[in-house]
């Protein structure tokens, strides 16, 4: 039953890869996408977790360490700003698509884009 | 000093926001010193502790027998492009620091390094596969690469929970063998999303045929390399492919998928495109055969793949569909490279083929071989169909239904802009390396040496580890 | 159709995290640190010999920041970091390159909002103030260089929906430009000094100190700027249009 966090993270992920799959707008798909990079992340830094363990600060309140691994959190920090990032490009991707297109569903795309072929 | 080859592109980058067309002029001259360095002052095996800390716990960078040929040919190739292509105002800056991360994947020893990487050329391949206004492909390409980055950041994690660490070589030292396979599920599907091996590879023909110099060949090209590079670091020498019964299957069905599509393709870009994915896919199949020969064949596959593609795509960018009549040169380039795709003899491509062949039938598996030729057959039947209309297109043809409405879709104010017209940088380059085919086709040996030496050193553990360990545990 | 498939695909992917992955990592909180590099990084004892570190007292060790986050983020796994700003670099052309490209050039207007213009004014130095001293204490506190030049980017935003004239000016591409060869540069004086790129070439101090980790709070301050300026053009960009 320790393992809860695991299994909530990968139930977020299968939503996440459950949206990528069913959605038909993409910006749905944008948003799972993120939301599986975020299932991701809280994975990572579950795995870092010592019981008892203390934030990975030296500080007044600990001096001396008892800690939760930092590396898998410092690994999330990275993760995170590249997400960061992707989730910024996909967003302009769509905002071209949608001037383009005038839409962002899959079947009114192919639509337009068979009336102008 | 081996960071330099990540470093100054990098600085270059930064250098060369505040003017626009600062960075095309950059490149080529990046490319060329870090193609000086390689050549004179740096030579394999040798590692930098990035900041001094031990490579456990660090970063290390790992210049040894395989990736320095690799460096080389990425190197050259960037070179080639920067020269060839047309690079549009900022698009300089990001192929610069693209520069930076297919030398740093090749570099690195690490494999959250390796994952920061990946992203960094992913980030850019979103970008300039946009390019021409495509973004359709584009925001395909970003949803696929971004499931891939994903599971490629989980491996490495899950990597680091089992060993304790992130360097490549004391992972594959520490890691409990029974766990690699489950571990390495998440690495290949990155590498079929990246390789483009077809289920998961859906995104590549909308992005290849947007006719734009840049994006086919710095993707096609030299990120392909750069990833066929990470895929035989992990699969082929740091740890054991998973399935590869099953990898290999896959690889061929995409192999004859690619192949059927590709035939049925009414526009050259998308033939191309299909005809690309089949190229790497074969690749993918010779390599998770893990047995020397093969692996050596298949980079010799890769080489006249990736230089014949790199001809066909940007004689594509700037001709279009409108015959070789009036660009004769062009025309033998690339006659050239499509016979050298398929592999006529005196070409760089009948070895490739032959070297493949041979080594299949010397561990006596047949279904590759046969799937091989079949696709040679099929790829014979549509790259001999384009020639022979690009050549005999009449002029006055040239404005027919068909093309009118290609640039239509393309966009109106382009239409004048692209008239028979290939740069001179482009012509160069395509007749240097139509030259290039004919010439390994003439003297196989100058690659396949080179082949041979990378394929003994993949597919070796012992030296890699050393070479971090520095002897001793 | 694309519902049954959708719930196909998720549910393989999740038997093989449930089935396969699942067992073979440690059960949550049940961590060995020891056989981890972790434990000789939070220990700075990566070169030298275990001494257990203390707050306030040791002095002049390999690391010297208190976060042992970010003497990971910056100082261990630098090179990490210059790939991660590289990937935002990347990130805010591409923003920039796409938006400049859209066809519509319809720039976003705000309404003018009298309390939340007279508010900013109040706020904002706050705000910066804030960002700032985020990412100068990012090697004593949660915080660095990301977060503080987010925090900094958040103000720019606050003025741009405040006041409909405000526009971020070309000084956000300069010291973008001039943070991100910065940080570079530092690593290749690490190669001069030291012979080995991105080492850290000033000394440590005592665990602590507001001067104290080395290089770290430098390189901290040059990503919290790269980033604010990067953020700043990103929203810019896309309001632009």
């Amino acid at each position: 039953m320790s393992n809860i966090i695991y299994y909530v993270s990968f139930i977020i992920l299968g939503i996440g890869i459950y949206g990528i799959v069913s959605q038909k707008n993409l910006f749905k798909q944008l948003i799972s996408l993120s939301i599986i990079d975020t299932a991701v992340n809280i994975f990572i830094v579950a795995l870092g977790y010592v019981e008892w363990g203390e934030a990975p600060i030296y500080s007044t309140i600990t001096p001396v360490a008892n800690f939760v691994d930092p590396l898998p959190q410092a690994l999330v920090l990275t993760a995170i700003v590249i997400g960061v990032g992707i989730l910024a490009l996909g967003s302009v991707l769509l905002v071209h698509i949608n001037e383009k297109y005038g839409s962002l569903d899959p079947d009114e795309i192919r639509d337009t884009r068979e009336v102008v072929e | 000093m081996i960071a330099l080859l990540i470093a100054v592109p990098l600085v270059f980058a930064f250098a060369s926001i505040p003017h626009e067309r600062l960075g095309r002029y950059f490149l080529p001259f990046v490319a060329m010193f870090n193609l000086v360095c390689l050549f004179f002052f740096m030579h394999p095996e040798q590692i930098l502790e990035v900041g001094k800390w031990p490579a456990a716990y660090g970063i290390a960078l790992v210049l040894d027998n395989v990736s320095y040929p690799f460096l080389i040919f990425v190197n050259f190739l960037i070179l080639m492009m920067s020269l060839s292509a047309t690079l549009e105002n900022r698009y300089g800056t990001l192929l610069l620091v693209l520069t930076a991360a297919v030398n740093g994947i090749m570099l690195t020893g690490d494999f959250f390094n390796s994952f920061v990487f990946l992203e960094i050329i992913s980030v850019i391949a979103y970008i300039v596969a946009a390019h021409k206004d495509n973004a359709l492909g584009a925001f395909k390409y970003l949803i696929f690469g971004g499931i891939g980055g994903t599971m490629y950041l989980l491996g490495a994690v899950s990597v680091y929970v089992k060993s304790g660490t992130l360097n490549m070589a004391y992972a594959s030292f520490i890691t409990d063998p029974m766990v690699v396979p489950t571990i390495c599920i998440f690495f290949l599907i990155t590498f079929l999303v990246e390789l483009k091996v077809l289920p998961l590879g859906l995104w590549a023909p909308d992005v290849y045929s947007n006719g734009s110099s840049v994006t086919p060949i710095a993707l096609g090209s030299i990120v392909t390399v750069s990833l066929v590079y990470l895929f035989s670091r992990i699969f082929l020498n740091i740890f054991d492919l998973p399935n590869p019964q099953l990898v290999g299957i896959l690889a061929m069905v995409s192999i004859i998928f690619s192949e059927l599509g590709a035939l049925k393709q009414k526009g050259l870009g998308r033939a191309l495109s299909f005809a690309t994915i089949s190229g790497v896919s074969t690749v993918v199949a010779a390599l998770s055969m893990r047995e020397s020969e093969i692996t050596s064949a298949a980079y010799f596959y890769l080489f006249n793949d990736v230089v014949s593609k790199f001809i066909l795509f940007t004689l594509f960018a700037y001709l279009g569909e409108r015959g070789f009549k009036s660009n004769k040169t062009a025309g033998i380039a690339f006659t050239f490279a499509s016979l050298s795709v398929v592999g006529f003899p005196m070409f760089a491509g009948f070895w490739a083929k032959y070297y493949l062949l041979k080594a299949l039938f010397q561990v006596n598996s047949y279904a590759l071989p046969a799937i091989i030729l079949i696709a040679a057959v099929i790829e014979a039947g549509y790259l001999i169909k384009w020639n022979v209309e690009l050549w005999y297109k009449e002029e006055d043809r040239e404005k027919d239904r068909e093309d009118v409405e290609a640039e239509k879709a393309e966009g109106v104010e382009e239409v004048e802009e692209v008239e028979d017209f290939v740069p001179f940088g482009a012509q160069v380059v395509t007749l240097l390396l139509a030259l290039t085919l004919v010439v390994v086709g003439f003297m196989p040996g100058l690659i396949h040496d080179q082949t041979m030496s990378i394929a003994n050193h993949v597919l070796d553990f012992r030296p890699y580890l050393d070479l971090i360990l520095k002897g001793g545990m | 159709m694309r519902r049954v498939w959708a719930i196909l695909v998720a549910g393989v992917f999740l038997y093989f995290l449930v089935g396969q992955f699942l067992p073979i990592i440690p059960t949550f909180g049940n961590v060995d640190l020891f056989a981890r590099v972790a434990f000789d990084i939070i220990n700075k004892s990566t070169t030298t010999n275990y001494n257990a570190v203390e707050f306030k007292k040791s002095k002049d060790l390999e690391d010297g920041s208190a976060n042992v986050v970010t003497s990971i983020v910056v100082n261990y796994r630098s090179f990490d970091t210059l790939g991660e700003v590289s990937v935002l670099f990347c990130a805010a052309i591409g923003v920039g390159i796409l938006a400049s490209m859209l066809k519509s050039k319809k720039r976003i207007e705000f309404e003018e909002h009298k309390v939340l213009r007279i508010s900013t004014g109040i706020v904002l130095p706050l705000i910066l103030l804030f960002g700032a001293y985020i990412f100068i204490h990012g090697h004593l506190s949660p915080g660095g260089g990301f977060p503080g030049g987010t925090t900094i980017a958040l103000g720019v935003l606050l003025l741009m929906l405040s006041n409909n004239e405000f526009k971020v000016t070309n000084v956000a591409k300069y010291v973008e430009q001039s943070a991100g060869a910065g940080y570079v540069v530092i690593g290749l004086m690490g190669m001069a000094i030291g012979g080995v790129f991105l080492m850290n070439f000033l000394p440590t101090g005592v665990v602590g100190n507001l001067f104290s980790a080395g290089v770290v709070p430098i390189v901290y301050t040059f990503i919290g700027f790269k980033v604010g300026a990067e953020l700043s053009n990103v929203i810019s960009d896309l309001r632009e249009g």
